[in-house]
């Protein structure tokens, strides 16, 4: 191929790819991906177990559970348990409202699949690889869970695989509540509804409530999803504990929290997506990526294929 | 340029980047484990396989971020560019050659992905976008250049496999020449 017919080929291709990268939305350009995450799993996962074990991310996972002296699985168990507690409690108060919910209330795992993770994000943004695909039921803006609460969604699911955009993504938007564990259960604390924001590095953000409206919340406390986009059957679930809350530097007073995941999201081994929802699919979009319309979600949930395991 | 040793490597070196994904974290910097590579191919590749090797590089890491599709796939055809105008300038395996160019083409990624954390949300009207981040971009490429030498030291010694074309002649007081081989 002779230099300047090359050239005019590159260009194109430079010029075609930086129009894609700027002008087309997502939602359309993004139907590329999800087709071959698979094919580089077989290098890809044992490396990242290999990992695993070089940091010590199982011991970091067990010191989450906060319980000082037990055992490893019985810290885990206990602290999957608080968080399970948790939610039904938060979604018995939603099913007092609506009674013909009242039959599908029962651990989010039954409706769920598991799938393996196989990678992680590329720094900029907070995101999972995990094993799924198209194939195994997965549609965009499913509910990903895991034993320490919500996840995030499914971003993209293809042929060749999925991933998963992290509640801890920049821009991840949901509605939550706060709650606080006492002798008698899970309380919800009574405050405007938290807007809580993704902002990397496994952290998330509040900063649409005032100082004075946060004055009873605390470090430690959990924040809960509370967002009637999302299926009922993940709501109450721990999206993380208040880290710290602080007044924001330009609005003196309105507060900034930080909320911190129970574990670092990006470092999962293992993650639960919900295949049956009972409600419409997550509308809590981060940027780029547009909610299903209110029929698509109908269809969406009558075209969903019963829940099985997989490993 | 063998293409079957470029596509092994490709293959390699994305799923070490999807594996590792998290793990190699330092605070807000993130290493971009892809983009030593691209500069290894820039570095040795002629020139029309230089930039079609770093385009293709970056079309395959498009496929596994989160970005628009298409951002990485621009920003390392512009350092196929920037790279192979500085092909005869530099000492190839040198690690300090490594260093700074990684460095330098983080520094254009980094600021073809800053630019477009800014841009795609005003042109497609999405509110509460992240603001993009100077400092994570720079962090991110220092590190990755910190990388460049470890990883390229295997890669030079393993250069015969792509059969890059013969030395050129070498650069100013460098030592580098090869004979040209005979037609």
């Amino acid at each position: 191929m002779s230099h300047i017919r090359f050239n005019h080929v590159f260009l194109m291709l430079l010029v075609t790819s930086g129009a894609t990268a700027f002008f087309v939305p997502m939602e359309y350009s993004g139907r590329l991906r999800g087709h071959i995450d698979g094919l580089f799993a077989p290098v890809a996962y044992p490396i990242r177990q290999f990992a695993y074990k070089v940091t010590g991310t199982l011991s970091s996972e067990t010191a989450a559970a906060e319980v000082g002296n037990l055992p490893a699985n019985a810290a885990m168990e206990i602290q999957r348990l608080k968080t399970t507690i948790a939610s039904l409690n938060a979604q018995l108060e939603l099913l007092a409202l609506q009674q013909k919910m009242r039959e599908r209330v029962g651990p989010v795992e039954k409706y769920s699949l598991p799938f393996k993770v196989i990678g992680g994000g590329d720094g900029f943004r907070d995101s999972l690889s995990i094993s799924g695909s198209s194939g195994d039921g997965l549609e965009q803006n499913m509910a990903v869970v895991c034993p320490w609460g919500l996840v995030g969604r499914v971003a993209s699911a293809g042929q060749g695989g999925a991933r998963i955009q992290l509640i801890t993504d920049g821009g991840f938007k949901v509605q939550g509540s706060f709650r606080r564990n006492t002798a008698n259960g899970s309380v919800r604390l009574v405050t405007k509804p938290p807007l809580v924001i993704g902002r990397r590095d496994g952290i998330m953000s509040i900063a649409n409530l005032s100082l004075e409206q946060i004055k009873d919340v605390r470090e430690g406390d959990d924040v809960v999803l509370d967002d009637d986009s999302w299926p009922i059957l993940v709501r109450g679930l721990t999206l993380g504990t208040v880290h710290s809350k602080r007044p924001q530097p330009d609005s003196p007073l309105w507060a900034e929290i930080i909320v911190s995941p129970r574990v670092d999201l990006r470092q999962l081994r293992e993650v639960l997506v919900v295949t049956e929802p009972t409600g419409p699919a997550p509308v809590a979009a981060g940027p780029g990526i547009k909610a299903p319309a209110p029929a698509q979600q109908a269809q969406q949930g009558a075209r969903r294929p019963p829940a099985r395991g997989r490993n | 340029m063998r293409w079957l040793s470029f596509a092994i490597l490709a293959y390699l070196t994305i799923a070490v980047q999807v594996a590792m994904g998290g793990f190699l974290n330092w605070g807000a910097a993130a290493p971009n484990l892809v983009l030593p590579v691209a500069v290894f191919i820039a570095i040795n590749a002629k020139r029309e396989e230089a930039l079609l090797g770093t385009f293709l590089l970056g079309a395959l890491q498009d496929l596994f971020t989160q970005q628009p599709p298409g951002l990485y796939a621009f920003s390392y055809g512009l350092v196929g560019l920037f790279v192979i105008g500085a092909q005869p300038a530099v000492y190839r395996d040198h690690p300090l050659t490594h260093v700074f160019v990684t460095l330098l083409a983080g520094l254009v990624t980094g600021a073809v992905v800053f630019f477009n954390e800014w841009a795609y949300p005003a042109l497609h009207e999405i509110a509460d976008a992240p603001k993009p981040s100077v400092w994570r971009m720079v962090l991110g490429a220092g590190y990755t250049a910190l990388l460049a030498p470890v990883m390229l030291a295997g890669l030079v010694r393993m250069k015969k496999a792509f059969g890059f074309r013969n030395q050129r002649a070498s650069p100013i007081g460098g030592h580098h020449s090869a004979p040209m081989s005979r037609i």
